[in-house]
């Protein structure tokens, strides 16, 4: 039977320092972040035959990227423009271009200056994610940012599961605990959950801190097959398995309430497909950097992808001691997007892949073997198991 | 208008139609808000909502109610479709309230609520609008709501939602 199971490898990994204005254009950051992670495979620009991307008109095409490293040929070209999900849909794109030899070595990257430049928690956001209909349904009532949107489903998550603002704070405080720990993260200052209850409530039921980071920056990997990287500079960090998915009637973010039900994280529609092709069970994750744009993203995905059972995700944070790096589940080990950077999961690839080459410094979780890292647009989602 | 000129950059080379917000109109010096940017697809929804009847889209093949507008049907993939005068009634399903403003038009609004209703026709029919005569601290789930229409400019007229007490 075909698989993309362990063909294909992580060589490589690279990024820019995480700002809030980087002084330059995002393509000079996609570039820094590149050469990085090339250097860290040990190769060199002319050796790179494919080239990938995720972004949201925010971003530079890719082939000029693919200029400045001095390609020599582009086998493989993708831009995707499926918001957070991207990276991760990317990422297992060219994995199987890899795998049947459309490309050898790909460089997959996210540079935005997000921060600096189009901020997706302003008003100017709407027209850019949700297009048509947020032009004609969502700005007239006020229904604007993906914070308000995604503000829904978690309410729905409420409503149905009696899921709590402390239970929501506790997914921001473990991970800014992380991010103090994280010399790349940029939000480092203490949270306590006195701190959380008292900050501004920007949509109820969300307050600042559990709302994502604006962030200028980079990150990017070097795939390449598993047997070419066991020939490279560093440990190949294989991919286990990739899916992506979603339920019926998706949308863009602004299509919060159309879902069958809301409070369910389109990862319920294909975490089997994941956990099959890899041979585990959930209880084999060592780790998982779950996709943030918001604390509640984090909570119903771990519902997603079989960590407890719908609606218990908010117990399962409850007090932050089953997500902490020396828990059961280490959840973000990086702060992730509210304390680290925003780079739609590409960072947390980068931590992943630390985390499994026993890289992590003070972050480091125990034995990592096998690590989850998930992309998620709310109505479609994607999703890497990686291992050592 | 912030959104006016990123919407102009990012739709000018894909559609033809007008801005219509940035029309100048009698009401505009009290109403700043954005109005709905409308199609030729969805032109007799806000002529519905004018007359003061909430249309939602239907196959005519199927009978299947769908919202948002899309020319097809998900359910047996016809093109065929009218909009067919619902009652109007539906229960609360999902609200959130907007505190922090980040849009200048809102100001003056803030908090506001902005409410999910699945409508008593079909279960997965759900509209979104802004609630009246309904303190943002007052929703329910499940809280029935009828809709009401209100005329914010000579052009458009938009639905609304106040709790049925």
């Amino acid at each position: 039977m075909k698989t993309l199971k362990d063909k294909v490898a992580i060589a490589g990994i690279g990024w820019t320092p995480f700002t809030k204005n980087s002084g330059v254009t995002d393509l000079r950051l996609a570039l820094e972040a590149c050469k990085m992670a090339i250097e860290d495979a040990g190769l060199k620009g002319k050796d790179i035959d494919g080239i990938g991307s995720a972004h949201g008109n925010d971003s530079c095409p890719p082939y000029w990227v693919a200029n400045g490293l001095g390609m020599s040929k582009i086998s493989f070209n993708l831009d995707n423009l499926s918001g957070g999900a991207g990276p991760m849909v990317v990422v297992q794109l060219a994995a199987a271009a890899i795998e049947t030899g459309l490309a050898k070595n790909v460089v997959i990257y996210r540079a935005v200056n997000g921060r600096s430049k189009a901020r997706l928690g302003q008003a100017d956001s709407l027209a850019q994610i949700d297009g048509q209909n947020g032009i004609e349904f969502l700005a007239p009532i006020g229904l604007i940012s993906p914070a308000h949107q995604m503000a829904l489903r978690c309410r729905r998550h409420m409503i149905k599961y009696g899921t709590t603002h402390e239970q929501l704070g506790a997914v921001a405080i473990n991970q800014r605990k992380n991010a103090i720990i994280n010399d790349r993260a940029m939000l480092r200052k203490p949270m306590n959950i006195d701190d959380y209850m008292n900050s501004r409530m920007i949509v109820d039921p969300f307050r600042l801190p559990d709302m994502c980071l604006e962030s200028d920056g980079a990150c990017a990997v070097v795939l390449t097959s598993a047997e070419n990287a066991r020939n490279l500079r560093q440990k190949p960090v294989y991919i286990m398995a990739a899916a992506m998915g979603g339920g019926p009637l998706p949308g863009p973010m602004g299509w919060a309430n159309q879902a069958p039900e809301p409070a369910d994280a389109a990862a319920n529609y294909f975490a089997d497909r994941l956990y099959s092709m890899a041979g585990i069970t959930p209880k084999d994750i060592d780790f998982a950097e779950i996709y943030d744009c918001f604390t509640f993203a984090v909570i119903y995905q771990i519902e997603g992808y079989g960590f407890c059972k719908k609606g218990e995700g908010g117990p399962f944070v409850e007090g932050g001691t089953r997500i902490a790096i020396g828990g059961e589940l280490p959840v973000n080990t990086h702060g992730g997007q509210l304390s680290e950077g925003y780079f739609w999961a590409m960072n947390h690839l980068v931590e992943a892949t630390q985390q499994l080459r026993h890289q992590a410094g003070e972050r480091q979780v125990k034995n990592a073997e096998i690590g989850l890292v998930t992309g998620h647009t709310a109505a479609v989602a994607s999703a890497v198991i990686l291992h050592n | 208008m912030v959104a006016t000129d990123h919407v102009k950059n990012w739709l000018g080379w894909r559609f033809e139609f007008e801005l219509e917000s940035t029309k100048e109109c009698d009401n505009m010096e009290t109403y700043t808000k954005p109005l709905p940017i409308t199609t030729p697809e969805t032109k007799e929804f806000w002529e519905g909502c004018k007359r003061g009847e909430l249309l939602i889209q239907r196959c005519k093949d199927c009978g299947t109610y769908r919202f948002f507008p899309i020319p097809m049907c998900y359910n047996c993939n016809s093109f065929n479709s009218e909009w067919a005068k619902v009652s109007g009634k539906g229960k609360i399903h999902s609200w959130v309230v907007v505190t922090h403003n980040i849009h200048p038009a809102f100001a003056n609004d803030i908090p506001y609520a902005v409410v999910s209703v699945q409508l008593d026709e079909q279960e997965n029919v759900r509209l979104l609008g802004n609630i009246v005569d309904c303190r943002p601290e007052e929703i329910k789930p499940n809280m029935p709501v009828e809709v009401f229409f209100d005329k914010v400019t000579d052009e458009f007229t938009l639905p609304k939602w106040k709790p049925i007490r």
